[in-house]
This record gives structure tokens, sequence and C-alpha cells, in this order.
């Protein structure tokens, strides 16, 4: 099976170019239907506000890191169980396992390509159907 | 919490296993287990089931790696299962018998071997791992990253350098509290940023640099390193060479004629440097070492002269160094110099300023206990002549402490002067001129709670210098001067003040230039015969601006009188001396410390005032024919010529004085921010240096006052606020 390609996916950077690169690179793969929050609460407000099938997250944000999102959405009924793809710089082991133990969906390294991050988008949505 | 819970615990781990869809353990599962081993972990501690907490650790570092992708997924799981089934019969055993029979050695070693996990030793501590990279991403997923798209590349030119000058904010935020977490947060996140998106459109230069600064101040963030001048310099450095290599990116852009490459040897070689500082911070760096930071040597010079020192008879490196010719006596012996005040360095304590503020507070209470002690009558009725002495012996004690203490919070005023330098550097690239700048004193000493307050003024100064003191290169040639201009920044001690003179070698000012603008805006008359120095104080007046434009350097028509205002508002002073054609130098001088004032101190009635020096221009007794008093306006005195108001201070403080007439009086006319009255007091009691005392949230916003003083006699006084005090008289 493939994925639905009109997921809606919440791309969460404080960088506006970072978020450019990953929509791009959404765009490769076929995923058209994006919106975009500058740290975690920005994302908060908008998960509050409208459904929002996938979040792809940076970790080191102001305001409100990666983590703390992760923690915010897995701790809120409505959202708990919405995948998460965290994005970070190095695999940092104490940053990766953390983000594990808070229920992260999956993690992907910068610099990454469009067919990785793909890949790693297929992986989550399909151990969700299954 | 008793063994069979936790081996229930175990058991839902175990079920959880079993009902994997696949045999394989994605994130989330992985996840799940890791805070459940977490949990088992913890159990088996506290019920000392030490079998249990290691087999836990194991798995939890087995899950790790899984996670990773740093283990073969399969194996990993063929393991997992293994280890999950013996943690079970541990369970068992210690549920049944109070303890384990069987031996997990045998499966710990394989975990060891297999995943180079280490063993952990059986009585170590709980498993935690050592942080760091684990998997440094592949060369091949960064060379794929092509996003080479010049809609992006532009987004990105904007918004890092936007990021980056965000630097510069948050590092002078740090350089005064650097403690700060979230400051160091502030500046790693913009470096962060860059490699991160750098990574992707495959800049590997910047990324390179980016991530460099990243781990220095990831290193500073976790405490390996000590936020110094020096990091901070570096990290200024840094920036600064990442501004230039993403604009030498725009200049590529726009068809630019390409700037030559960026260099950047030198400063990754500077950052390797403070790495390793991170990780012996207690070695004083070695002399190569030194020699090569400056430049002196290379490193092939310096292991060859190593080499050299060991044949024998030995010598010291220095002296091959010099015997050779590699290095001149001076430097080897500046570098020398350097290293013993390294030593010294590691002597000194890094102490909150906040708790240096609390000691010298509470030592200003203990000088007023003890004067408080000292004065008192009952004591001195007693006739104890040891205890008197044994008093005043506590007194001499105290005072040392007070001026020792105050002398703790002094720093040099180095850091100053290097930002004004980097300012200079800036400023001069802006416009274009050649400017160096010397700087003389660095290490004279001021209280830290100045430096933040001069610095403005400063600034200011400096910025005036560049601009309109500094001429363009062109215009110094012909005018037989070197291309480049010179800006020297000097401080020494003088008196109870520091001194600091900022000079540049340009035009000078231009007086007739100065006289024309003054008396068109009708700060003089046509016929005022000014002086050289009268016509140089002009320009402080307020409303006096000589630049033919505005520039962004200066502002807009800021003048010097703001200048002049903040200066004064620190109780300093002022100068300025020029010669046409010559140079131009601003000399300022402030007071060490807002902790100590220059005071004279006078008596109303009963009660004592310290009124501040610097406000004070004469005192005088006046004739019966100066005093001036027309029915319902205010009172004035003759003061050689004007007729300046006349301020009763005992009325103001409704005080009973001993002399209501101003002509039986003294009187002391004082200067505030635009105006001079003259202040009657009964008498004057003398000049002290006072050490003020805050008043206190309750009376700060007592007209008038400024604050309290313990006087040399044991008593406390009253200091004034000479505006305060023009506000308060004005007002009735």
């Amino acid at each position: 099976m493939s994925v639905d390609k009109n997921l809606k996916i919440l791309i969460v950077d404080d960088f506006a170019t970072m978020r450019k690169v990953i929509r791009n690179l959404l765009k490769q793969g076929g995923f058209e239907n994006i919106v975009e929050a500058e740290d975690g609460a920005a994302a908060l407000k908008i998960l509050k506000s409208q459904p929002v099938d996938f979040i792809i997250s940076d970790w080191n944000m102001p305001n409100m890191s990666g983590l703390e999102l992760l923690k915010a959405v897995r701790g809120d009924d409505e959202l708990k169980a919405l995948p998460f793809l965290m994005v970070t710089a190095e695999a940092l082991k104490d940053n990766v396992v953390a983000a594990v133990k808070a229920g992260v969906s999956n993690y992907i390294v910068k610099p990454f390509t469009a067919e990785v991050l793909n890949e790693k988008i297929e992986k989550i949505v399909k151990s969700l159907a299954a | 919490m008793d063994h069979a819970e936790l081996r229930r615990e175990i058991d839902d781990m175990a079920s959880n296993f079993l009902f994997l869809e696949k045999r394989e353990i994605d994130i989330p599962t992985a996840g799940q287990f890791l805070n459940q081993l977490e949990a088992v972990m913890r159990h088996a501690e506290a019920l000392g089931s030490p079998e249990a907490r290691r087999l836990a650790g194991g798995l939890s570092q087995l899950l790790e790696k899984v996670v990773l992708e740093s283990v073969d997924a399969a194996a990993g799981f063929g393991l997992f299962e293994r280890g999950i089934v013996l943690l079970q019969s541990v369970a068992d055993g210690y549920c049944n018998a109070g303890r384990y029979d069987g031996s997990i050695e045998g499966f710990m070693q394989e975990l060891a071997d297999g995943l180079g996990i280490p063993l952990e030793a059986a009585a170590g501590e709980p498993a935690t791992a050592p942080p760091g990279e684990v998997s440094p991403e592949s060369p091949a997923a960064a060379g794929e990253a092509r996003v080479q798209d010049e809609s992006l590349l532009r987004d990105f030119i904007t918004e890092g350098l936007e990021y980056i000058g965000e630097i510069e904010v948050n590092i002078l935020n740090l350089e005064q509290e650097p403690e700060n977490k979230d400051y160091i947060n502030a500046i790693f996140r913009p470096f962060h940023s860059v490699k991160g998106v750098a990574g992707f459109l495959n800049l590997v230069d910047i990324r390179t640099l980016a991530h460099d600064l990243e781990t220095l101040l990831d290193k500073a963030r976790n405490e390996a390193l000590p936020v110094t001048p020096e990091l901070i310099d570096l990290i200024l450095d840094g920036s600064d060479t990442l501004k230039a290599m993403i604009g030498r990116l725009r200049d590529g852009l726009e068809g630019r004629e390409a700037t030559e490459l960026i260099d950047t040897s030198d400063l990754v070689r500077r950052i390797r440097l403070a790495e390793q500082g991170a990780d012996q911070p207690k070695q004083p760096k070695k002399l190569g070492t030194i020699l090569l930071e400056e430049g002196v040597i290379n490193e092939e010079e310096l292991q060859a002269a190593l080499e050299r020192s060991q044949i024998p008879p030995p010598r010291k490196l220095g002296q091959t160094l010099i015997a050779e010719g590699i290095a001149s006596p001076k430097d080897v012996s500046r570098a020398l110099r350097k290293q013993a005040q390294q030593v010294t360095d590691s002597n000194t304590i890094r102490v909150d300023i906040k708790k240096l503020d609390d000691l010298i507070d509470m030592v200003g209470e203990l000088v007023i206990t003890q004067s408080m002690i000292r004065q008192s009558e009952t004591l001195q009725s007693l006739g104890d002549r040891k205890l008197v002495r044994d008093i005043s012996q506590l007194a001499s004690i105290t005072s040392e402490l007070q001026r020792s203490s105050t002398v703790l919070r002094m720093v040099p005023i180095k850091q100053t002067f290097q930002r004004m330098s980097r300012l200079v550097r800036d400023l001069s690239k802006n416009t274009g001129k050649l400017v160096n700048v010397v700087t003389v004193g660095e290490d004279t000493e001021i209280d830290r709670n100045m430096v933040d307050e001069i610095y403005n003024p400063l600034v200011h100064m400096v910025r005036n210098a560049v601009d309109h003191g500094m001429e363009m290169p062109e215009e110094r040639i012909r005018a037989g001067k070197p291309e480049r201009g010179t800006i020297k920044l000097k401080a020494f001690h003088r008196g109870g003040n520091i001194v600091i003179e900022i000079s540049d070698d340009g035009r000078g000012l231009n007086r007739e230039k100065i006289r024309e603008k003054a008396l068109k805006n009708g700060l003089i008359g046509a016929g005022d015969a000014l002086t050289d120095q009268e016509i140089n104080r002009l320009i402080l007046l307020p409303g006096f601006s000589t630049a033919d434009k505005i520039t962004d350097i200066s502002g807009r028509g800021v003048g010097m009188d703001v200048v002049k205002q903040a200066v004064e508002k620190l109780r300093g002073k002022m100068d300025i001396q020029s010669v046409e054609g010559k140079g131009t130098t601003f000399v300022t001088a402030f007071p060490l410390t807002m902790a100590i004032i220059d005071g004279m101190i006078v008596k109303v009635g009963n009660e004592r005032y310290i009124l501040p020096t610097v406000a004070i221009r004469q005192l005088i007794r006046p004739d019966r024919a100066a005093y001036n008093c027309i029915v319902g306006e205010a009172e004035t005195i003759n003061v050689m010529g004007r007729l300046l108001p006349l301020v009763r201070l005992h009325r103001l403080f409704d005080i009973e004085p001993v002399h209501a007439n101003p002509w039986e009086a003294t009187l002391v006319v004082m200067e505030g921010e635009k105006r001079a009255k003259c202040l009657l007091v009964d008498k004057i009691l003398g000049k002290e240096e006072v050490v003020i005392k805050n008043l206190g949230e309750r009376l700060k916003r007592v007209k008038g006052v400024s604050g309290g003083a313990i006087l040399g006699d044991g008593n406390v006084g009253l200091i004034l606020d000479p505006e305060g005090l023009f506000e308060m008289a004005e007002a009735n």
C-alpha cells in the first residue's frame, strides 16, 4: 500500500529557510498539503485549531523546543496518537533517546534527502495502519 | 513495591514483546520498552536485585543502539528476546527464593561482545551511556542532499545574516552574565540553524565552521568550558567570518566579482585550541603552544626545535628558539610572561556578582553598626579603657574590611576597550576610513557596576572620533599624514577618578566653523571673546552639531550634549582638547565607583547633609546688599553680577535654622543640569569621601535625597541631589 499523499503535514522550525527546504523535499515526494509553525508554541496553536495528520519538528527552537512540543502532544488526549517525526542535527544519543522515551514516532538526521524523508514517513504511517 | 510486583512489571514487558506484529522493534515500541526498563532498573535497585538491575541496564543500552541503528536490527531483536526471558527467570528466582541461583554473566558477556557495550561491573554504577555523537551522518547523505535552488539560497543568505546578527546582541548580554544558560542558548541556536540549512544547500565550508562554533558553545553550555573573554572573542570572530562567507555567497549570486576566498584555518586552529582547553583546564599552556597561537612560529618549526632541545646538553625550548634565530628574545619573553600569568590565573575564582554586591552591602551595614556602638553614650559612660581600645580596634578593622571589599568589585577596563576597538574596526570598515586602535592602560581598574554605565557615552565619543574626526585616506595623504589614522584609548587613575582619553589624529576641531554655528544658533554673542578651550566646549551645548551631513554612525543630530549629560549623571567630568589638523582628544573622568562620593558636609540646624562636590561651583558669604527680595517674587542673590535664586534648605526640610538671614549664613552655589542656584546653609563642616548607602525601597522616591552615608564621626547624613532640590524649590 502507498501513503496517502493528501496527508496534512505540519512543519515546525524556527528557521524559515529550513521550513522551505523541508517543504521542497516533501513536494518531491508528492506531499503538497503542508502547514508551518515557527516554534513549538505556535505549532500547538495550529494543532488545536485545525486537523493535522503528521508533525515534522526541529529539536532546537526558542520558546518551546521540539521535545517540549512532543511531550505536550503526547500528553494531550486529542493529539497523543499523532505521528511525530523529530529532525535532529546529529544523531546525538542523549537527544534521540530522550525523544524516543517521550514517544517520538521516528527521527531523522540533517541533512537528509527526499528519499530518506519519504521512507521515514511511510514507515511511520504504515506501522500505524497495521 | 515487592519482588512479586517487579515480576509482574517484567511479565508485562514480556507479553508486550510477545505480541509484536513483526520481528522488529520500531521506535515507538523501543520508547515504551525504554521507559519500562527504566522503571525495572529503579525498582530492582530498591529491592536489592543486582542481576535484574544489570540486565535491565544492558537491555536499555541494547535498545538505544537499535534506535540509533548502530546494531543490526535482527541480531538486536534476538538478543532482546533472550534478555527478556532471562530477566523473567531472575525475577522468578527473587520472588520465590529471594535470590537468583543461575548466572547472567554469560548473557552480559554476549551483550558486551556483540554490541561493543562495555560489560558493567557487578557492583558498578547504574548503566548510563556516555553522551556523545554516536553515528555521524554518512558523507554520502551530505553529498546527495542537493536542493540547489536559487531562491532557497537567497532566503538562506537573508535569514542567515539576520540570525548571525542576533548573536552579537546576545553575546553582549553573555559577557555581563557568563553563567546565564539562556544567553548561551540564544547564541547557540543561530549557529545551529545556519549549520542545518547549509548542510542541505551543500555549503560545506559554512556548515563546517558553524558546526565547530556550535560544538564550542555546547561545551560552554555543559560547563566543560568556562565563558571567558577569549571564548567570547573567538565566537565573535567566528560569527564575523560566517557573515563574510555568506556575504561572499551573495556577491557570487549577484554576479559581483568574487572576493578572495576566506581562509578559516586560523580560526579553526583557535577553536581547536579552545576545545583542548576544555579537556585540560588546569594545565597551563606550554611555551610552544603560546608561540604557536601568537603566530611567532609554525608547527614544523616547533617540532624541530623541540627535538633539538632534547639533544644533550638539553636546553629549554625558548633558548633553542632564540639561539637558532627562529623567535626573537622579545617574543619568547612575552610568551613566558603570558605563561606565568596563566599560572596566576588558576589562582583566581569566579564569583557571582550578586554575591559580591551582597557582601559589600553587608560590610556597609557592619560599618554602620560598629559606628553606632562606638557612639553609644552608655558605653562611653562606662569608662572602661580596654573596651574603648577594643572598640577602636574594631573600627579600624571594619574600615579596612570596607576598603578591601570595595576593591573586590574592581575590574580592569580592558574588556570595555576591546569592545570599543571592535567598534572602531566595524565603523572604519563601513566608512572606508583606515583606522588603527592603540590602547594604553588596559589594566586600570574600575568598579564592575560602573563598567556598563560608562560604556554608552564612551561609544558615542568613539563614533564621533571615527565619523567626524578621522579623514578619508585620500584626504590624509593630501595633508601629508599617514594614510592610516590612529585612535588611542587611554585609561589611568587620577585622584579618586578613572580618566579615559579618546584621541584621534584626525582633522581636529574647526574652531571658525564652531564659532559661526554657535553665533547663528545664538549660543554666543558676536562680541564675545572666547578662548580656544571655551570654543571647544561649545560643541557640548544642547542643539549643537557641525556635521555637514547626517550619517548612520553618529546618528541623527544626537549631539555631544547628550554624552555630556550622561557623563555628568555618573558624576563624571568631560573636556575636549583639539589642535586643528592634528587631532582631537576627549577627556572624561569618572569616579572609580558609584559606591563612594566626594562630599561637602554642611550643617543646617542640628542636621547634617552631604552635597556632592562635583555639583558645587563656589561657596560665598554674601553682603547684605547682594540679597534681593521683591515681594511676591523669589529671593535672589547677586553672585558676581548674576542673580541666582536662593534656596532655603531649612525651609525645604522644615528645620529651625541658626541663621535665617543670607548675609549671616553661608551660601553654596550649586549647579543642576541646566541652571545654578544658591543653597542657604548654616555652616560648612568639611569635605569627606563617604560611602553611599541606599535608603531602601521605601525612601527611594523622596525628592531631593539620593542616599545616605555614615560620616567620619559615626553620624548618619543624607546625601542631597541638587536637581531634586531645585525642583522642590521651584514647586514651592
